[in-house]
């Protein structure tokens, strides 16, 4: 009994309270600017590491640190963000909003790994304890003052929160904005300004929430970041709009994790399970709780890359396997390593051409699937690399991409992206940091293949037989893309509600192109494992999986090429980081600055108004072509047998 | 064809429809009219099955298609269009109708043919390979009634079709209509150009914030006092709109 006291009040005064505060802040900054921002974990994280540095550095009073950090240093952050970033998204689509929160994320975990002090291994980070952890008896409970301050703090706020949308004049304005931006700029409202003070609230909430769970567990700064993403499945309680219902939810998602903690095994299987408890709470609340219907889409008008032809794609292709082969002869020690590695990532990211390019689904876990691949080929390829090892990894990463798919069947936009989200998440903390399918070393030794008596083990021959993997797989996607599936796939991406009324089995396509996409992501998995020889957890790393997708929409996430050149940059990250140790993680303040320039051009580099498209585009119409090329002889009546009365 | 029998739409405390009814017969163009605001997109939705009503149901062909979502009830053969665009916007113009050609199971050539037939037909063949997205508001217009009839459809909803045409390009999009009404199609059409529903539609319903406040033929329509005052007192034949 007395166990299930101190794990219900841990589950509410430690955990469920700061997921609350958490929470709230997600659901304020959505209901005021309609954005959910990917990057308030990063935020809190800075506050945290700001209020470290205060305290801790320059030894300022806790308080004052804490008054500064949440009510000065966060609220800028956000409202500097809502500024020079947010606002230019108003008009936006749904995919540049999801990206460039994405890119702030990683931007954030990026920037705070370049300030020396936060992102130096060698410097302890310790947050201790308000009142250095003394206790005090409530009712005959041991309540520490810390959880009786974060009971405290969740609760003002959440009062604070009820008052200022239900009393203030600001309050009810953000409100109506929210209901109807444009009728409320009408009666007078800014929606901006409000826009701006949500992001500034949510911001504050969310270093309030990074401060406060800081004392209890090892402060570093993806696992502080988390912490956000950990409240995520509270504020789908809410769906993102009911304060008191995500307040709930917290406590609900705290509790459940107190109990797991607690009452679990304590083997080291069950630990991992314990770590996965919010995305599987994030997961079954999004498949339980209604989702909002099929609204009509708002896309932002943009000129989509030019359709490839078969002859074109070959030639490309043939000509690419022909410098691969060259290139190959030049290359020594690590530039072969960073060639193999990014030819094996540029095939994982083509699977995002098909997913979200053409399909417009966002997937943030194709490292997962490139994972399971790999792993698939180092359990079944064996030593020798064999062939039925390739079709495991393609099988595996399929399957499971299938699995995925069944919640991705009913969810949409936002919602699927934060599905796969926690897909990733949990992957990452269940499977690939597993001593059961890593083993004690954390690495596993993946062969490279043979075919029949092809050996392909040696560099070079490897990285021709990649470059031909990663042709094969380009053409097929865009064969794909001038067929039946690829016009269904736009016209799902373009506008799912149209499809609805046009009879278009959108289950069938979407099951299709996530098990297609995860397969592909497999095999680019196996051959990211041959490349490398061994691979180990940090090689799927759930972040690196958001790096993927920002790379491919900075480069034109509906090209081909595009993918090429990203795998290539994505592997030659190390590179940077040997040449430009400072700022340490420059690769993804870069990635991060150029995925939020996207927003202005979502097309990416090379997806829309290039030169030669522009030029295309002077030459005018091509219709005598085109009509000609259905059939000459065909008589072109509209009439058909189309109206059957 | 359509029997829409005391829907009721409710957003939040807000009611958007309340106890329409009406019927649309095959072979007839039936208007429906109203000021902005009025209801009439909420309707389509409602018989789309975008929407759920809180009361009412939706018969389509005397089947009771109210628990039916969109999918069904397009294979059941309800085509429409949209006052907002909803093209496939990377998509080229054939592609857009390929996509509705394909979903009736006619594939490879034939499908093409019958995409660029339907083009011709609405008189947008000669931007057959431009990319839907800008292509101007009036063509694309006519595109989604492409779209729409390329899944062969029995009742077609049309929302505010003429809107962003000229006056050449309107005439035969009327005279369109009427040959696909002659062809024994159920069409039912949302539009403010009165001159329009006036010449095309043998019955016109008129809904006002959401109430049927008449419905009857062209010309007793015209004569009813209740209509004019919705429509700020404008004479109703001139097509001033609303």
């Amino acid at each position: 009994m007395n166990q299930f006291i101190s794990l219900t009040v841990a589950g509410i005064a430690t955990w469920g309270c700061v997921y609350a505060l958490a929470a709230m802040g997600l659901v304020v900054t959505y209901t005021t600017s309609g954005i959910f921002n990917f990057a308030q974990g990063a935020i809190g994280m800075f506050g945290a590491y700001f209020y470290w540095e205060l305290t801790q550095v320059w030894h300022w009073p806790g308080l004052v640190a804490l008054l500064v950090s949440v009510l000065l240093f966060a609220p800028l952050i956000g409202a500097v963000l809502e500024l020079v970033v947010v606002r230019r998204l108003e008009n936006a689509g749904l995919e540049a909003k999801l990206t460039v929160t994405i890119a702030l994320l990683v931007l954030g975990i990026a920037g705070a790994n370049a300030i020396p002090s936060w992102g130096d291994p060698q410097v302890t980070h310790i947050i201790p304890n308000f009142f250095n952890g003394k206790q005090v008896s409530v009712g005959g409970v041991n309540l520490t003052y810390q959880q009786l301050i974060v009971v405290g703090a969740a609760v003002l706020s959440a009062g604070l929160l009820r008052l200022f949308f239900i009393r203030t004049r600001a309050g009810i304005a953000t409100r109506a904005v929210v209901d109807d931006r444009d009728l409320a700029a009408l009666t007078g409202a800014t929606p901006t300004r409000y826009a701006q003070l949500g992001w500034a609230m949510g911001c504050s909430l969310a270093s309030l929430a990074a401060i406060l769970i800081a004392p209890q567990q090892y402060m570093d700064i993806t696992g502080l970041t988390l912490i956000v993403v950990s409240a995520y499945g509270a504020a789908m309680v809410g769906r993102l709009r009911s304060l008191p219902l995500t307040f709930l939810g917290a406590i609900i998602l705290g509790l459940l994790y107190s109990y797991a903690l607690g009452y679990l095994p304590s083997g080291d299987g069950w630990s991992k399970f314990v770590q996965v408890i919010p995305m599987l709470f994030l997961l079954l609340v999004m498949l339980v709780l209604p989702q909002p219907r099929a609204t009509l889409t708002r896309r932002i008008r943009a000129r989509a890359p030019r359709v490839v032809s078969l002859p074109e794609s070959l030639i490309a292709g043939a000509v690419l396997v022909g410098l691969v082969a060259v290139v190959a002869q030049g290359l020594h020690g690590d530039n072969l390593g960073y060639a193999q590695k990014g030819l094996a990532v540029g095939v994982v990211m083509l699977s995002l051409v098909l997913l979200t390019g053409y399909g417009g689904q966002v997937s943030l876990c194709q490292l997962s699937f490139a994972g399971l691949g790999a792993y698939a080929m180092s359990k079944v390829g064996g030593s020798h690399g064999s062939l039925l090892g390739v079709l495991a990894a393609i099988g595996l990463a399929g399957a499971v991409g299938a699995l995925v798919a069944l919640p991705a069947l009913r969810l949409r936009g936002l919602y699927l992206a934060l599905a796969t989200l926690a897909f990733a998440i949990a992957m990452d903390n269940y499977f690939f940091n597993n001593v059961r399918f890593f083993g004690v070393a954390s690495n596993l030794y993946v062969a490279r293949p043979k075919l029949g008596g092809l050996d392909l083990s040696g560099d070079r021959v490897f990285m021709v037989a990649e470059a031909t993997v990663f042709v094969l797989v380009a053409v097929s996607i865009l064969a794909a893309r001038r067929s039946r599936f690829g016009r269904r796939l736009l016209a799902l991406h373009d506008s799912p509600s149209a499809c609805l009324t046009l009879g278009v089995d959108m289950t069938r396509t979407k099951l299709a192109v996530f098990t297609t996409s995860a397969a592909i992501a497999g095999l680019g998995g196996a051959l990211y494992g041959g490349a490398q020889t061994q691979v180990g957890p940090n090689d799927f790393q759930f972040i690196f999986s958001l790096t993927l997708l920002l790379l491919a929409v900075v480069w034109g996430i509906r090209t081909t090429g595009g993918m090429l050149l990203g795998g290539v940059a994505y592997a030659l990250s190390p590179l940077l980081q040997k040449h430009l140790t400072t700022p340490r993680e420059a690769f993804g303040l870069l990635v991060g600055l150029a995925a939020v320039g996207v927003s202005q051009n979502p097309e990416g580099t090379f997806g829309g108004n290039t030169p030669l498209q522009m030029w295309r585009d002077r030459r005018g119409p091509r219709t005598p072509e085109v009509l000609a090329g259905i059939d000459a002889g065909a008589p072109v009546d509209g009439r058909l047998t189309h109206v059957a009365g | 064809m359509l029997r829409v029998e005391e829907v009721t739409v409710a957003f939040g405390g807000v009611r958007a429809l309340v106890d329409v009814s009406l019927d649309v017969v095959p072979g007839q163009i039936t208007g429906l009219i109203g000021p902005n605001g009025a209801g009439k997109t909420t309707l389509f939705n409602v018989v789309t099955g975008l929407q759920k009503p809180v009361r009412g149901r939706v018969m389509l062909g005397g089947v009771d298609v109210t628990g039916k979502g969109p999918k069904d009830r397009a294979r059941m053969g309800l085509g429409r269009t949209f006052q907002r665009l909803e093209v496939f916007g990377s998509l080229t113009t054939l592609d857009n109708v390929l996509v509705g050609v394909e979903n009736t199971g006619v594939h490879g050539q034939a499908a093409r043919r019958a995409a660029a037939g339907l083009l011709d037909r609405v008189g947008i063949a000669h931007v057959a390979d431009r990319q839907a997205d800008v292509l101007p508001t009036g063509l694309a217009r006519l595109l989604e009634l492409a779209r729409a009839l390329a899944c062969q459809p029995k009742l077609l909803l049309l929302d505010e079709p003429f809107s962003g045409l000229d006056s050449a390009e309107s005439a035969r999009l009327g005279d369109l209509l009427e040959e696909l009404a002659a062809d024994g199609l159920a069409v039912l059409l949302v539009e403010h150009d009165m001159e329009m529903v006036m010449r095309l539609c043998r019955t016109i319903y008129v809904l006002s914030f959401g109430s049927l406040i008449a419905s009857g033929m062209p010309d007793e329509i015209k004569a009813n006092p209740d209509v004019q005052s919705a429509y700020l007192g404008a004479p109703v034949a001139t097509g001033a709109g609303a």
